[in-house]
């Protein structure tokens, strides 16, 4: 098992360095660089240009930029905001527990609200509530998070009442008031995606229903919860459960558009800001961190496959 | 007599479908005793296995129980509340299912679900009730119950995960036992030990056991009263001794006469026309008439279950007058094929020299790197014009020396030969002329491909098909496997197993092939078409001159098939011979194990004859035992087994075996002691004729 960890991370750490190299590669392809951003359209002679550039080291060879780079990104430097003049290293710290909190909210909140809907779908298959919370998740699959988004803000300020929360409040000063300024941006992700996971509750709770394992249960006399809640459900939520480690990857690298809403100066937004800045380091910084939540998800959900499913174990 | 433990009256089950009802069970009636045995046969779809869900009220919906009867121990079962039914399953009767690899939850630790079985019934502690499941799994010979009980089911081999189950229905001593093919999925060695089980429970619990099967064998060693059951009807129900000696239904003189049989010279087989009727739209009177060599003009009004003699009943009209039943008259003329002659010197047209294969697994995690073994040291040759057969349970190699022998699999080391060329050697035109016919006809088959297309696809491979030509070679294709040319449009879905497997026969041909390996290429299809299949290849290969590697499970098939024999046993060869003598006098301790597990369907045969029940499972091909592969289980084993490999070495003319023993080892043909530790207990009931002293 250590072994196959290990080889995992090998794996990722050879996934996180193509990821930078080609981040890096994509930012020459952009017209204009950062110098150009530094010191405007105008009024620099091509002299002072040049030696800003020099400075910057941006006149050397792409792979050289980059060795250069990485040299001192293995030692945990990843350089300075030449906007800013921040560490990059910092400004990620501030960026990104915010999109990490949402995007793991998020994944609880669809996990505890889309796993019960979908039970109670697949139970009731054949019968008219079954059926309804069936088409309702049609409706709400379909809605585009950012509308749902726009929606729930509304919403929120005018029936939340002292729930109400509007502005992002970090969770190291007040546990209570961020997980209240979570409520509404957390919801708005993790709606459309309990519609996802209902469904796929629903359709592999049924699965399981069908199986010969449950006619065994249901000829030894099993009562109903035993054949619903233990025979079926512990292997209907083995592909629920790792699809879920899945989402969590994608999700992180796309909170842009609730950040944007909900005013969080998450990663998303970050990214955003900087790429319209060149802000280089901190573009390949934050491309960086959204790979390795990447590569670190999927190596949860390997890891968690033989606990769930024992026919994975040795 | 008592009160039956079971007593079904009239019982009818239905299942809407949109082109009207279709029954399943029309009406049938029968009883079980306590301490009896009774099976039920039929071919698939003929409403055994509805039966037996419907007994307890579990039938898959939309289907539902319309009318009828059902007494357990008196009580009418399908007045209860679904709370009392709920009481009634696992504890008055359990089920048996039969396929053990699907029928343990995955997910769940196998002393999990025998302690469900007993909790759900009754109030007891956790610990009370987990040593009464390790007691009941030690009852069943599961070794090292204590410590097993803790794992999960794939860490269980199928036959043990069969008496698992077998544990789980006796748990609350129910009165009756319901089996719904319970061997049917498992190799015959351990098939018997599953059967002796049952064998043993019904008769020291006096439970009344439900027998189905399609397995007329098994009924003959397990049952004293049996009911066949065609389309949906009871049409015969009998002692098993009356049954198999005086059938009075023409349908089930049908099933009988189409089995091959090991101890029987026979050239071909008794078929039964025709197919099992619309289940949705039965035809008027009796329901086997269409198929029927003896319909008279009587037979177009329905029969009646009537006793024909003294506790035997038949549902046929013209044994009912008669008293009696006919032998046959063969309703089509059946094609007369000359029976391969055994000993006629042939050049080899395959060479295998020391052939091994290995592969490595990938995938999941656990088992990553490890390597199976599948073959280990294969030397054989097949002549031209003969069939060699290759039986052996699952996991022996079969299939693997099958694909070896096509090039579809190169050997690991060793040489194979086809007519003295490479055949996995894609350049040479040998490609075409070795052929494979598969198991199962359906998934061999592309659901979207017309017969036409599918048939011509190893034409059109190599470029030999130009428009015109290919009708008319559809056409006497299909003629040569008993295909009219209508059939030549159709999908796969739409026709039966049994003419699936004939266009699969036909695609197999097209080619011109000189050798086919035919790959179990009847053990997904039901008696009577299984009878009709064996029968075709045989006739084509006296037409057609070709050579077979016919590779199956069952020994009688095997015999019926074969010139020559080869058992296998974990990628060796154990014995090599003719048919007849294979049959008749094994050489190796496995091939005597092998022939006496297969139960006969001749009671009394059946009864007479002494059982070697092996002990335990095949052991992994992931780790091979040293010395002779077969010690493990060998009841002859000696310190010498594990160190020696034993050759395959000729002992008689062109009689091959690997046992440090051959020619020693009578005492293993005689009835005591058994040779299996944990079910081979003496049964003096079920060997009355057993002589006293051999």
């Amino acid at each position: 098992m250590i072994r196959y960890v290990a080889q995992r991370l090998a794996a990722g750490a050879g996934v996180l360095l193509a990821v930078s190299f080609l981040t890096f590669w994509l930012g020459t392809l952009i017209p204009g660089d950062l110098v150009t951003v530094l010191v405007g359209s105008e009024g620099a002679t091509s002299e002072q240009y040049r030696d800003l550039r020099h400075k910057l080291g941006l006149d050397a060879p792409l792979l050289t930029q980059y060795v250069r780079w990485l040299r001192s990104a293995v030692r945990g430097d990843l350089g300075k905001s030449p906007i800013t003049g921040r560490y990059v290293t910092d400004e990620i710290a501030r960026h990104f527990p915010i999109s990490l909190e949402l995007a793991l909210l998020s994944l609880v909140e669809s996990i505890l609200i889309g796993v019960p809907v979908g039970v109670f779908a697949a139970v009731r298959a054949n019968r008219p509530a079954g059926l309804a919370v069936r088409s309702a998740l049609f409706v709400v699959f379909s809605v585009p998070p950012f509308v749902a988004g726009v929606l729930l803000v509304l919403a929120g300020a005018l029936y939340l009442g002292p729930l109400y929360q509007a502005s992002y409040v970090p969770m190291t000063e007040n546990v209570v008031l961020n997980l209240r300024s979570m409520i509404l941006p957390t919801l708005s992700i993790a709606i459309p995606l309990a519609a996802m996971t209902a469904q796929m509750s629903r359709a592999a709770l049924l699965e399981a229903l069908g199986e010969a394992y449950i006619v065994t249960a249901l000829a030894k006399g099993a009562p109903r919860r035993n054949i619903v809640y233990i025979h079926a459900l512990k292997n209907a939520l083995v592909p629920v459960i790792t699809l879920q480690g899945y989402v969590f990857g994608s999700l992180i690298g796309g909170l842009i558009v609730t950040e944007q809403i909900f005013n969080l100066e998450g990663l998303g937004r970050g990214l955003l800001v900087a790429i319209g800045q060149r802000d280089y380091p901190f573009v390949v910084a934050g491309t960086l961190m959204i790979a390795a939540m990447f590569v670190l998800a999927n190596l949860i959900v390997d890891i968690l496959y033989p606990i769930l499913d024992p026919t994975q174990r040795t | 007599m008592s009160q039956p433990v079971l007593q079904v009256e009239e019982l009818r089950t239905q299942f809407p479908t949109e082109r009207g009802p279709l029954t399943a069970v029309d009406g049938i009636s029968f009883a079980v005793a306590a301490g009896e045995v009774l099976g039920l046969v039929g071919e698939s779809g003929c409403g055994k296995s509805v039966t037996a869900r419907s007994i307890l009220r579990l039938v898959p919906p939309p289907g539902r129980i319309v009318s009828g009867q059902i007494f357990l121990q008196g009580r009418n079962v399908l007045e209860l509340s679904e709370a009392e039914m709920r009481g009634i399953r696992g504890a008055d009767i359990s089920l048996i299912f039969q396929n053990p690899m699907t029928s343990l939850n995955p997910a769940l630790t196998i002393g999990w679900q025998l302690q469900e079985a007993l909790l759900v019934h009754q109030r007891l502690p956790r610990a009370h009730a987990r040593r009464r499941a390790v007691e009941a799994l030690q009852a069943m010979g599961i070794p090292d119950a204590a410590r097993r009980i803790d794992d999960y089911p794939h860490r269980f081999s199928g036959g043990m995960r069969q008496r698992v189950l077998i544990a789980m229905g006796l748990l609350n001593e129910p009165g009756l036992l319901i089996a719904d093919e319970p061997t049917t999925a498992l190799d015959v060695t351990i098939q018997a030990q599953i059967l002796e089980l049952l064998r043993v429970a019904s008769r020291e619990r006096r439970m009344a056991v439900l027998l189905i099967t399609h397995d007329l064998g098994v009924v003959a060693s397990l049952c004293r009263r049996v009911a066949v059951m065609y389309a949906g009807q009871i049409v015969e129900e009998a002692t098993v001794d009356e049954l198999f000696a005086t059938p009075f239904h023409p349908y089930t003189q049908g099933l009988l006469r189409s089995l091959p049989r090991g101890h029987e010279d026979r050239d071909h087989l008794t078929t039964m026309p025709g197919l099992p009727p619309d289940m949705t739209d039965f035809p008027s009177g009796c329901r086997f008439r269409q198929r029927c060599a003896f319909a008279e003009a009587v037979c177009e009004k329905p029969p009646e279950l009537l006793e024909v003699t003294p506790r035997h009943r038949a549902r046929c009209w013209i044994s009912q007058r008669d008293r009696r039943l006919a032998q046959p008259r063969e309703v089509l003329p059946a094609v007369r094929v000359a029976r391969t002659p055994e000993s006629v010197p042939r050049a080899p047209l395959v060479e295998l020299r020391d052939v091994t294969k290995r592969f490595s697994l990938s995938g999941s995690l656990p088992r990553r790197g490890a390597v199976v073994h599948s073959l280990n040291g294969v030397s054989l040759d097949v002549m031209a014009g003969e069939t060699l057969g290759v039986v052996g349970e699952s996991g022996c190699g079969k299939s693997t020396l099958g694909r070896i022998t096509l090039g579809l699999y190169r050997p690991t080391t060793g040489t194979v030969r086809v007519d003295g060329r490479d055949p996995g050697d894609r350049t040479t035109a040998l490609r075409h002329q070795l052929q494979m016919i598969f198991q199962d006809p359906w998934s061999s088959l592309d659901p979207r491909m017309r017969v036409a297309a599918v048939v011509t696809e190893p034409l059109r491979a190599r470029g030999a098909l130009q428009g015109r030509d290919a009708r008319d070679r559809v056409r006497e294709l299909l003629a040569l496997v008993g295909l009219s040319e209508a059939m030549a449009d159709r999908y796969p879905h739409e026709l039966s197993g049994g003419q699936q497997q004939r266009v699969g026969i036909a695609r197999a041909l097209a080619g011109d092939p000189r050798l086919i390996v035919a790959d179990e290429p009847v053990s997904s299809l039901d008696v009577s078409q299984q009878a009709q299949v064996l029968n075709l290849l045989k006739d084509l290969q006296a037409r057609l001159g070709l050579t077979y590697l016919f590779i199956s499970h069952d020994l009688s098939i095997v015999r019926f098939m074969s010139t020559r024999i080869a058992v296998m046993y974990l990628g060796k060869i154990v014995e090599l011979g003719p048919a007849r003598a294979v049959l008749a006098e094994p050489l190796h301790p496995y091939s005597i194990a092998l022939r006496s597990a297969v139960p006969i369907p001749d009671p009394r045969r059946e009864s007479g004859r002494a059982r070697v029940i092996l002990r335990g499972d095949v052991p992994s091909p992931l780790e091979l035992p040293s010395g002779c592969l077969f010690r493990t289980r060998c009841p002859l084993a000696q310190e010498i087994c594990a160190r020696v490999v034993p050759p395959l070495t000729e002992h008689e003319p062109s009689r091959w075996a690997a046992c440090h023993f051959v020619g020693s080892f009578d005492e293993m043909l005689r009835p005591t002691p058994p040779a299996g530790r944990a079910a081979g207990r003496p049964d003096p009931v079920a060997r009355p004729h057993q002589p006293e002293t051999p």
